[in-house]
């Protein structure tokens, strides 16, 4: 008997001291879509869109509300919040985090994504975002196009983006901490700002946001961003518009355009002489002709092989491009070179690792691209 | 003197009547016919229906007799041409030696007759139909085999109702069930052994098998558990079965019933024993293993894909019925992140204005369930359908209008019912399985289910019918028990009987080479 009872209070004492249960109601709680965070006299304004189940009628998409709070630190503010609104907030289903750009430059991301990493309901693949404009509430503000929610869409249009157009490239929020506590590897986060679509403003993605550290020193416009993408294959799709120089009957150059359909790129380690590092990016696109102006609608193999090189000489000119800004307007190493020569040769990797950052501006990247175009659709 | 002597006789008869009661078995008829007649009289003591008629001999009338039955239960016709007339009539001589042999031989003309002295015997016979001959001088009576039934007509039962197959069921009457039996499997491999349960019912029961067939453990088994049964009365076999149950707690079965002749006979072909019980149509099957909730006649009467699929749907619904509610609360109350966004937003819209919380909800909402179906079980059919559609607009709609209950709960129930109901031969289980997953599972999230699960999961792998384990697929022919188990394959590659259950030496049942060889 009293072995039983040692067994059963035993039993009980290993339920109730388990880890994380508690017994939450669904209607106990502000459930958070998407965060902005500003700064304003030197504390944090965090504005929350939330998800406002009350006054959405029945049948109707959910509507949503701003709730803003202050914090000297983003939790302090998280917590303030509550001052406000009846439930406590849930971040469980929250989706995007929008950083103003004047706070990632000033006080860098790692400030503003500790509490979010740290925090038990937080997901790890929220995407967080910068904001091109001079808040980040001002994104919020603004009506979705495509849902009522805006988080939801700039969350989508975000991790959508890489396979069809590829003017950004979404990081969760678990990326963005191995990045970072990662000395090889530098950080980028999708770019956000807000255009005019029929008289209304709208959110749209702007390229890339460029850190060195955790501190943003520069953009990369939508189109530099396709090529940086290219360049570290990460690259799903989009589309690479040339000017081509094949006359036509019009004897006029006119522009073309080209839809990625793979694409394998590869960097490697070529050589190291005194100050010179040298690497060599090789890439490998395959691509469909999408339109082609000619009015046969014909297009014969010689003109294919001279259109790849067009295309394979303007992608090369680009990256290059590309490659010189950020070798020189941002010097981060976005790129990965480092961790390149990292994984390649070791050995040389050991020698010039303190050395990295003075040699980084002058290493030699020799870029070969190759476009193949292996299908001209088909025109009825 | 004289006069106290007889007092002292009639005193002494009181005393021993007393004690005949407890115990009748050794009790025994003399020779003397008023002494057996007034033992027999005072046992019947105020029981109206007893009759006694005297009969003297046409031409001898040295020649007694006394017949006594119960009214009712006797075919008067009978009595009257076959017995009380050839009696009346005879012409025989009376040897002192050889007469009861004579009556029995030569006078009588009926069927079955028993010679018999013991006082118990005799009870348990006249209160079944038969009736009782005492000759004059003789301590052995006859047991003349006149009962007379007024039985229900054979129909299909209405709880195990199939779409394709034979629809007859058993009756009340053991006799008639027996007769069924008989009629399906014509041979003399099928033994069929009489046992008489319940003190005060002697309950008639039959433990029917294949003697070739059968394992004799299991049968001994049976055997030796039938015999510590000492109970008033059995008017059921549920009776039964809760007397010799392996695990006498457990929610779930171990040994099967059914009312269906072809059922049994199926069972007893792959080896296992039934037991006939006089006064139920449903007669007793085991050993049982744990698939045989899952399976029903009709999956050997309908094509094997269709009863395959059928079978897994089942297992399905055992499984959802115990689950859902439970993982719903664990999921909805604890572990909201589980959710994906669109389907929690609904469910939180869904819950804004709702007055009680999901898990109080849920124990309301299937008891509601409960109350339903208990109250549709016992209703006449016309009835049965106001209530249905009470239960589906009231608890259903109203309900979620006015916002009492959320939405997804009366689905979440409405699954579960629906499931539950698939499996008829749960039902204890379903609703204590499902209750404790949800009790568990509503105080300590998905952790609490999983060990109630697991609870669970260990109890029916422990479960044992008649020392045969009824989860059991890491033994020896465990290939034998997958062909015939939650899939049926077709019946040519059913060839042997399961390990665990039949004779070892008798284990294939089919061996027919039809059409190609390779099968």
């Amino acid at each position: 008997m009293r072995k039983k009872t040692l067994l059963i209070i035993t039993f009980i004492i290993c339920f109730l001291s388990t880890g994380c249960w508690n017994y939450i109601g669904l209607n106990e709680m502000t459930v958070v879509a998407g965060v902005a965070i500003d700064k304003v006299n030197n504390e944090y304004l965090l504005s929350y869109e939330i998800y406002d189940l009350q006054s959405t009628p029945q049948g109707y998409p959910i509507v949503s509300q701003i709730v803003q709070s202050k914090g000297k630190t983003i939790f302090d503010a998280v917590r303030n919040a509550k001052k406000r609104v009846s439930n406590k907030m849930y971040f469980s289903d929250a989706r995007i985090i929008i950083v103003s750009n004047q706070i990632a430059k000033e006080d860098g991301i790692n400030s503003i994504i500790n509490w979010f990493t740290r925090d038990p309901e937080v997901r790890e693949t929220l995407q967080i975002v910068i904001s091109k404009e001079n808040s980040a509430l001002e994104l919020l503000k603004v009506n979705g196009l495509t849902s009522t929610i805006v988080s939801n869409d700039i969350k989508t249009i975000v991790e959508k983006d890489e396979k069809v157009t590829s003017s950004t490239e979404a990081v969760p929020i678990y990326q963005i901490y191995n990045i970072l506590s990662n000395k090889n590897m530098s950080l980028t986060l999708p770019l956000i700002h807000l255009v005019k679509n029929n008289d209304q403003y709208v959110c749209e993605t702007n390229g890339i946001a460029v850190f060195k550290n955790d501190k943003l020193i520069g953009y990369l416009s939508s189109e530099e961003s396709k090529y940086y993408l290219l360049a570290k294959n990460k690259l799903k799709g989009g589309i690479i518009t040339i000017n081509t120089k094949i006359k036509t009957a019009d004897k006029n150059s006119f522009n073309i355009s080209l839809e990625i359909k793979s694409n394998s790129s590869k960097i490697k380690y070529v050589s190291f002489d005194q100050k010179n590092l040298k690497i060599k990016l090789i890439t490998n696109t395959e691509v469909t002709l999408g339109e082609y102006k000619d009015q046969n609608n014909k297009i014969n193999d010689k003109d294919l092989t001279k259109l790849e090189k067009e295309a394979s000489q303007y992608i090369k000119k680009q990256i290059e491009k590309v490659i010189k800004k950020i070798q020189y307007d941002f010097n981060t190493d976005i790129l990965g070179l480092k961790e390149v020569l990292y994984k390649n040769n070791p050995k040389q990797y050991k020698k010039l690792n303190n050395k990295f950052d003075k040699l980084y501006k002058n290493i030699d990247v020799e870029v070969d691209s190759k476009v193949e175009i292996f299908n001209t659709g088909f025109t009825r | 003197m004289l006069f106290s002597k007889k007092k002292n006789e009639e005193l002494l008869f009181e005393n021993k009547l007393n004690n005949l009661n407890n115990n009748l078995a050794e009790y025994i008829l003399t020779e003397e016919l008023d002494y057996n007649v007034d033992l027999i009289s005072k046992l019947f003591e105020n029981v109206d229906t007893y009759t006694t008629r005297k009969i003297i001999n046409e031409n001898d009338s040295k020649l007694k007799y006394v017949l006594i039955y119960c009214e009712g239960l006797v075919n008067n016709e009978v009595i009257n041409e076959s017995i009380i007339k050839p009696l009346v009539l005879s012409r025989n001589k009376r040897t002192k030696k050889y007469f009861l042999d004579t009556v029995q031989n030569e006078i009588i003309q009926i069927g079955s007759m028993k010679k018999t002295n013991s006082v118990k015997e005799i009870i348990e016979k006249i209160t079944y139909g038969d009736t009782l001959l005492i000759i004059d001088g003789y301590n052995e009576a006859l047991l003349l085999n006149t009962p007379k039934f007024n039985l229900r007509s054979v129909s299909e039962p209405e709880n195990e109702k199939i779409l394709l197959g034979p629809r007859e069921g058993f009756t009340e009457s053991i006799l008639f069930n027996i007769s069924m039996l008989h009629r399906k499997l014509r041979t003399n491999d099928l033994k069929i052994i009489y046992k008489t349960l319940g003190k005060r019912s002697n309950t008639k029961i039959a433990i029917c098998y294949m003697k070739s067939i059968v394992k004799k453990e299991i049968l001994q088994d049976l055997n030796e558990r039938l015999d510590k049964i000492n109970i008033d009365g059995i008017l059921d076999s549920n009776y039964i079965i809760e007397l010799i149950k392996d695990n006498k707690l457990s929610p779930f079965r171990t040994i099967g019933t059914t009312e269906r002749p072809d059922v049994v006979v199926g069972k007893m072909l792959e080896g296992r024993i039934a037991l006939l019980i006089d006064g139920t149509p449903v007669a007793l099957t085991l050993p049982y293993l744990f698939v045989e909730n899952f399976q029903s006649s009709e999956d050997y009467y309908l094509g094997f894909y269709y009863t395959s699929f059928s079978r897994i749907i089942r297992a399905l619904g055992f499984i959802i019925t115990c689950t859902i509610p439970a993982l719903y609360i664990a999921i909805v109350a604890f572990h909201h992140e589980m959710i994906p966004t669109s389907l929690f937003l609904n469910i939180t819209m869904e819950r804004q204005s709702v007055p009680l919380p999901a898990s109080l909800e849920a124990f309301v909402m299937l008891l509601v369930f409960e109350i339903l179906r208990e109250t549709g079980v016992r209703m006449p059919t016309g009835v049965g359908q106001a209530l249905s559609i009470v239960g589906a607009l009231v608890i259903g709609q109203a309900a979620v209008e006015a916002k009492l209950v959320a939405a997804p709960m009366i689905i979440i129930v409405g699954i579960t019912g629906i499931t539950s109901l698939l499996i008829p031969k749960m039902n204890a289980a379903n609703i204590i399985v499902r209750f404790t997953n949800l009790l568990l599972s509503s105080i300590f999230g998905l952790f609490g289910f999983l060990i109630s699960s697991c609870y669970w999961l260990i109890h029916i792998i422990n479960l044992k019918s008649f020392n045969v384990n009824q989860v059991d697929f890491l033994e020896k022919g465990w290939k034998t028990k997958f062909n015939d188990n939650i899939i049926r394959m077709p019946w040519p590659k059913l060839r042997k009987r399961d390990y665990d259950i039949a004779n070892q030496k008798n284990l294939i049942r089919n061996n027919s080479n039809v059409g190609d060889e390779n099968a």
